[in-house]
């Protein structure tokens, strides 16, 4: 425990001195550059309280984790029950296969710009062409975890007939974990970087608003500074919520 | 204490199909069993002869063949079935395990606590299954299937690859717990003084497609059954020539 305990500090040791020497080129790349085109940390720093003072950087980001949220949680329901389907049962996967070929491969930009034609600049439009961007990839990642279930824990589960539901809780999810976990974390990169996008193209709030009016205004340092803030929840949400999860669905392992 | 349940078993024909270069193989044609309610019976053979055929199709898990396999007594009995490999979870704790066949109520708990302690393993109750020995696990799994208090009990082989000490310790505690808990059982081994010392019926099977060379009725004592020359005595007068 003690010696876990160190390397964890030493590892900390070691990211806190790599921020620093960033942090420190950043500063002398800016001493060298217009300030309008690269600010420097203070000044993106000042920004940054500047917006956390007046409230905008909590309102927006506030509702952009919200629409990460939704589409997250869409995704992944919907992309899990398409994957496992697929991993399942193999006439499902032959036939749907190209489609999800077909859907992995079209650009995010096109479906949201389909999406916001075909149901309007609306937030039901936003958050569901964020999903239908992550949907394919949840589903791939599931579908491998749905072929590599252990055939002998479910005959076991089978001569034992505990059930449906006991089979699904006990004996599959159990083993879809990994594969689970797996989509969550690149589900979570991808899908915030999208909602962006989409806040950018068809909405009047949020992270990507904000960054594309600074855009227009040609403002880089409130750019910096709110990609900054939100790559900082980002791994905030690594750190508190999924690695805890992670280590606990782990308790099992040797 | 669960009904004594009976089997009738024909198979008319069960074929695997051929899998690449392999031919077809058949490995059942017009085969006969009869088990009276409340036996041991082994079935005795070399591995491949599809003795674990014969369970999975007793269990219902293999049903890609012709012919029938009825129950006497219970339509539906409940089954506790042994597998070669423990089949545990590994992300459930050892009790959880035994509880996962049966209802959620506390007196199923209550079963299970006791049987554990009755099989020596209230200690481990809460260990995840991976960090016992193979010959815990395999006691554990024991644990499952007589916790269903089952109508039939079928056994492939569970106690191969361990070392004879832990195996024998586990044929005591399988005899001390039938004792207790009476149940059809259908044990399949190629190990004959395995056989010899659990059962009241051998049944040698020999041959492709399988067929039954010798069916021995085992009248040996308890006493006999500990004594390693009655075993081997047995051994030379019935299964000489078939191992």
């Amino acid at each position: 425990m003690k010696k876990q305990s160190a390397r964890r500090s030493t590892h900390l040791a070691w990211s806190a001195l790599s921020i620093v020497v960033l942090v420190a080129a950043w500063q002398v790349a800016a001493s060298f550059s217009d300030p309008r085109l690269l600010p420097g940390p203070g000044r993106v720093g000042a920004t940054l309280v500047a917006a956390g003072l007046d409230g905008s950087l909590f309102t927006n980001i506030g509702i952009t984790l919200a629409r990460v949220f939704a589409s997250f949680v869409l995704a992944m329901t919907i992309g899990s029950a398409i994957g496992i389907a697929l991993g399942r049962v193999v006439l499902l996967n032959r036939f749907f296969d190209p489609w999800l070929i077909l859907f992995l491969n079209l650009p995010a930009l096109v479906i949201i710009i389909l999406c916001y034609i075909w149901l309007g600049l609306t937030e039901v439009a936003a958050i569901i062409a964020v999903a239908i961007n992550k949907i394919p990839n949840v589903a791939v990642t599931l579908r491998e975890g749905g072929r590599a279930l252990d055939r002998d824990l479910l005959e076991m589960a089978s001569v034992y007939r505990i059930g449906r539901w006991r089979t699904l809780r006990h004996v599959i999810l159990p083993q879809l974990t990994p594969y689970f976990m797996g989509a969550v974390r690149s589900g979570l990169a991808l899908v915030w970087k999208i909602v962006l996008v989409v806040e950018l193209l068809g909405r009047g709030s949020g992270v990507g608003f904000v960054i594309g009016s600074a855009f227009q205004l040609f403002d880089v340092s409130t750019i910096l500074a709110y990609a900054l803030a939100f790559v900082a929840v980002i791994q905030m949400i690594e750190f508190l919520i999924l690695q805890p999860c992670e280590r606990r669905l782990n308790r099992w392992r040797r | 204490m669960a009904a004594m349940t009976g089997l009738e078993i024909e198979i008319d024909d069960k074929t695997y199909a051929p899998l690449a270069s392999a031919p077809t193989r058949r490995i059942f044609d017009g085969f006969q069993l009869t088990v009276d309610p409340g036996a041991f019976v082994c079935l005795l053979g070399p591995s491949g002869i599809g003795k674990t055929t014969l369970l999975n199709m007793i269990s219902g898990l293999d049903t890609d063949y012709s012919g029938r396999i009825e129950f006497r007594g219970e339509p539906r009995p409940r089954m506790g079935y042994v597998f070669q490999t423990p089949r545990l979870l590994p992300w459930r704790t050892v009790l959880e395990n035994i509880l996962l066949p049966l209802p959620s109520t506390e007196a199923a708990r209550r079963t299970a606590v006791n049987l554990l302690t009755d099989m020596g393993m209230s200690d481990t109750q809460d260990i995840y299954p991976e960090r016992l020995s193979l010959g815990m696990q395999r006691r554990v799994a024991l644990a499952r299937a007589f916790a269903l208090e089952p109508d039939i009990l079928l056994m492939d082989e569970p106690f191969v690859s361990l070392d004879e000490t832990t195996a024998d310790k586990l044929r005591d505690l399988l005899i001390e717990m039938l004792a207790q808990r009476p149940v059809t059982v259908l044990f399949v081994t190629h190990d004959s003084r395995d056989a010899i010392r659990m059962a009241s019926r051998i049944i040698v099977l020999s041959g492709s497609p399988a067929h039954a060379v010798k069916d021995i009725q085992v009248g040996l004592s308890h006493g006999e059954r500990l004594d390693k020359g009655a075993i081997e005595a047995f051994r030379g007068r019935f299964l000489a020539q078939s191992q």
